[in-house]
């Protein structure tokens, strides 16, 4: 057999399982999802079918702009639920990519917490385009040897008595966010240019206590390990579970000032061909079994199930679009660059 | 087979095939090469308006590099950097290169291997080595603490300028010690026999013959290494803490969600334009050679 044939074979063999798996399961259908890592975990999948019968596919994208070419791509019609940032809501509604949330069908919205209850951030024009789902932010991390109660404010990274032992994200929209939250500028992502210039000289000053920028949880954790670091802006919750796996003896706090989050919402495709089962599955992931899970899994934070430690929804200012990427990007050129 | 090779037929082939030989000699490398790089020069006179690249023809990204913010200091830095990553560089491996060549035959390729070796490994996993090495808990510090020769981690090891320039170093050795000791053993064995019968010291060797003789290999060395340093935008950023932002970090910068492809592509075309001045440079240097 040469390898066309083999091909061919191999696809065939296939088919023909996943025909048989699904005359077995007698599916009313089936639902695709467009989500991010960790938003569809095979157990919950598992237990899905066999309670539904409603069988699932997943796609998973990496990225915001890998996520709205795919949608764009068919105008929704290749996926039934999707998994969207709260700064994109607007755009995929404004673009139709997105329908209406349909409450009567959505029973488990009784299962929200109060802080996502109101769906604030996925409302527009009085429609309601996302249910929150899970969320995280970019706190701080700090080594509980040198800090017996988590420190109260942002400004102890600007201490010099740390000099040399704080770490910062390198990322210039989230820094520049950063910078803005802790001078106590309302609306960090529409700044003024007096606000730009305030928070350049901030981020500036911070440059000088630092001993190093890392990019990603991972590095994150590397330099920590490696070094004599006690404190950390860090990318997310993420940052500090790994160093505890690691044996450091670290806590995560958000500070007085807040910090920026992010919030994914789960909504329904503009092109779905199975609404029913789009909600069936939305209503599935909104148990509060399926957030502590996801909470233990991925660390990330559940709308239906608080997570120990994480009380702090409510102080957190979640991310929108900024006013000007390119701008930033000079700007915290210009703040790398400073001697 | 019933076809008839006639000489006229044959002509047309070896014709046919000569010409595809060229097509492809000339095409692949127009392909793959001129037109991107062509590409971005043209991207460069584009302007960037409220975030949406238009085709309107601008001097703009240019003027930039000049006039605003720190990139032409940012540049200059960067030049004087590789400058002097360059010049250990070349010194250590004209060295090392040197030690090679006065073993036999055998232990030369072993040798040689050997400092290849780290050829063969991701670069990535190379400046991550160096940084638990140099790290405040790193190998180096654990083995001075241990050893008693010192009583505190030194802090400045890692995240310094010290730290860019032992990673460039170390990463960039072996593309300099080839070149150097494959002109070095070009060297016909008899010159070296003749020197020493004509009484001339080692040393004198060394200033007078192999030096000189080496001197393409030395260029070449130069030139990659130079250009290597000079391009790197992820080395010094991970082992250069606060201090390691370069040129190349900045060109970079420009491609994520700043999506200002038009200066990134005029800083590009900089970049490449002082990497072909080191090697038009490099090149000068030998003809004048050839010269006398």
């Amino acid at each position: 057999m040469n390898w066309m044939s083999r091909a061919v074979a191999a696809s065939l063999a296939t088919l023909t399982l996943l025909s048989s798996a699904a005359a077995v399961a007698q599916p009313k259908g089936e639902v695709r999802l467009l989500a991010y890592e960790g938003y569809a975990d095979p157990a919950w999948v598992e237990e899905f079918e066999k309670e539904t019968g409603i069988a699932v596919k997943v796609t998973y994208v990496g990225g915001v702009d890998e996520q709205i070419a795919k949608m764009k791509a068919s105008n929704g019609k290749d996926y039934d639920v999707v998994t969207i940032d709260t700064a994109s809501l607007k755009a995929y509604a404004d673009q139709k990519l997105i329908a209406p949330i349909d409450k009567a069908k959505l029973t488990s919205a009784g299962n929200l917490l109060p802080d996502f209850r109101g769906m604030a951030n996925a409302t527009f024009d009085g429609a309601t385009y996302g249910v929150p789902w899970a969320w995280g932010s970019l706190g701080m991390v700090y080594d509980k040897k040198t800090f017996p109660t988590a420190p109260e404010s942002w400004e102890v990274l600007w201490d010099p008595k740390y000099k040399g032992k704080v770490i910062s994200l390198d990322d210039a929209n989230n820094a520049i966010n950063f910078g803005a939250i802790v001078l106590g500028i309302k609306d960090p992502f529409h700044l003024t240019d007096a606000q730009f210039a305030q928070v350049k000289d901030k981020l500036i000053a911070l440059k000088r206590n630092l001993l190093t920028y890392f990019a990603g949880f991972d590095e994150g954790t590397t330099i920590w390990t490696e070094n004599d670091v006690v404190l950390m802006f860090s990318m997310g919750e993420l940052a500090a579970i790994n160093l505890q796996k690691k044996g450091f003896d670290v806590g995560y706090a958000i500070p007085k000032e807040g910090a920026v989050g992010w919030l994914d919402n789960l909504s329904v495709s503009a092109g779905t061909s199975n609404p029913d089962a789009a909600y069936a599955w939305m209503n599935f992931v909104l148990q509060k079994k399926i957030g502590a899970d996801m909470a233990k899994k991925f660390g990330y934070g559940s709308t239906t199930d608080a997570p120990e430690g994480m009380d702090y929804a409510s102080r957190l200012i979640w991310a929108d679009n900024p006013e000007d990427y390119t701008r930033r990007q000079a700007i915290w050129n210009e703040v790398k660059a400073a001697e | 087979m019933g076809v008839m090779n006639t000489p006229l037929r044959r002509d047309r082939q070896d014709l046919l095939r000569a010409g595809l030989g060229h097509a492809l000699n000339l095409g692949l490398p127009l392909l793959f090469v001129v037109i991107p790089i062509l590409s971005f020069v043209v991207v460069s006179f584009w302007t960037l308006q409220d975030g949406q690249i238009l085709l309107i023809p601008t001097l703009a990204n240019y003027r930039a590099f000049f006039t605003e913010g720190s990139y032409l200091s940012v540049y200059l830095q960067t030049v004087g950097l590789s400058l002097q990553v360059t010049l250990v560089n070349v010194a250590l491996s004209t060295a090392i290169a040197l030690f090679i060549f006065r073993r036999t035959p055998r232990m030369r390729f072993l040798i040689l291997m050997s400092f290849m070796l780290p050829l063969f490994m991701s670069y990535i996993i190379k400046v991550y080595s160096i940084r638990s090495i140099l790290g405040q808990r790193g190998l180096l510090n654990e083995a001075m603490l241990g050893l008693g020769l010192i009583d505190q981690p030194i802090e400045a090891l890692l995240f310094s300028r010290t730290a860019i320039f032992i990673a460039l170093a170390v990463l960039y050795l072996p593309y300099a010690i080839l070149p150097i000791y494959l002109a070095l053993d070009r060297i016909p064995a008899n010159y070296l026999a003749a020197c020493a019968d004509l009484g001339a010291t080692p040393l004198q060797a060394l200033r007078d013959v192999v030096l000189p003789l080496a001197r393409p290999g030395i260029a070449a060395g130069a030139v990659f290494t130079f250009i290597l340093t000079f391009g790197d935008f992820v080395t010094p950023q991970m082992v250069g803490g606060t201090q390691g932002f370069t040129f190349g970090r900045i060109v970079f910068s420009q491609f994520g969600l700043a999506l200002n492809w038009p200066l990134g592509s005029a800083l590009a075309v900089i970049l490449l334009a002082t990497t072909l001045l080191a090697v038009a440079l490099a090149g000068l240097s030998l003809r004048r050679e050839h010269v006398r």
